[in-house]
């Protein structure tokens, strides 16, 4: 069954058809030309969760399952899961977010306009104009909005797009998870649940 | 097919790309030559051999993309104008700045 799943998977990637119609990691209609072996991308997305009554959490997104997204923080070191039901909505950059560099280069522009003599008076305003404007549009045009309707399409975006690993999760709860046997009456639904760590072997 | 790419994400969550890749259904396993990355993303050296299904928790087909800003495009252009400008006003300063 698993062979058959692994040749179903590259038969749907193969023919593009693997991924949500409505969001995929095709980015945002700009010029590109391909990459080598060591530009493929081996982390997952920066994203910002927003959660009512918390705000939005930003880091890497790690995994999703049925449950939970996981992020690696940006501000503290660890990993984090959010319960999906908290979460409102999630924004993705669908690409490396170049709005802190248009805006330096814009400011650097401007600083350099009393140079112009009497002319700055129309370079200043211009340099402000388009600086804003770029990196207005770059910031747009990077980050997509993902409503909890389409957190199931929010893997093509992880790290760990298969799930969350057993690291990922003992790194989460202390304690590798436990494997459900087939045809087990109750599934532990949180960490809470879970039956005690057995003491290490001597 | 050139700069076509395989990821094979395992169950312990690590990773395979692999440049060149074989799919052998019969011996149930994959082919692979490329780098190999543990969960962190630390590189592990070199991949030539083959991975057997059971290891391989998804496959992913990527074809890598650098992103061409045009706003940085835009700039470059504001630029060269500024440029010239200054340019032209440090040598007639009085058409800039008066006599």
């Amino acid at each position: 069954v698993r062979a058959s799943a692994i040749e179903l998977a590259v038969a749907l990637v193969l023919c593009g058809c693997g991924t949500s119609g409505a969001l995929d990691r095709s980015g945002g209609g700009r010029t590109t030309s391909e990459a080598s072996l060591v530009q493929v991308p081996l982390f997952g997305h920066r994203v910002d969760v927003h959660v009512d009554g918390v705000g939005a959490v930003r880091g890497e997104l790690l995994a999703v399952d049925a449950d939970s997204i996981f992020l690696a923080l940006e501000q503290a070191q660890g990993v984090i899961a959010i319960p999906r039901s908290e979460a409102t909505r999630v924004a993705i950059s669908l690409e490396e977010d170049g709005t802190g560099a248009l805006t330096g280069w814009s400011m650097a522009g401007l600083l350099t306009t009393p140079s112009h003599g009497i002319f700055a008076v129309f370079s200043g305003p211009l340099w402000m104009l388009v600086g804003g404007g770029t990196s207005a549009a770059e910031g747009f045009s990077v980050w997509t909005q993902v409503a909890p309707d389409g957190f199931d399409t929010l893997f093509q975006f992880a790290r760990f797009p298969a799930g969350p690993p057993p690291s990922l999760l003992e790194a989460l709860y202390g304690r590798a998870p436990v494997v459900v046997e087939e045809g087990a009456r109750e599934v532990p639904t949180s960490p809470n649940d879970l039956p005690p760590v057995p003491p290490p072997p001597r | 097919v050139p700069n076509v790419y395989l990821k094979l994400h395992l169950y312990d969550g690590s990773l395979v790309v692999c440049e060149r890749w074989e799919i052998r259904p019969e011996a149930r396993e994959i082919a692979c030559g490329g780098n190999t990355f543990d969960a962190l993303r630390n590189p592990l050296g070199g991949e030539d051999g083959t991975r057997p299904y059971d290891e391989i928790a998804l496959v992913e087909l990527t074809r890598p993309t650098a992103a061409t800003d045009p706003g940085y495009a835009v700039l470059g252009a504001l630029s060269s104008v500024s440029a010239i400008a200054t340019t032209v006003c440090l040598v007639t300063l009085g058409a800039c700045f008066g006599n």
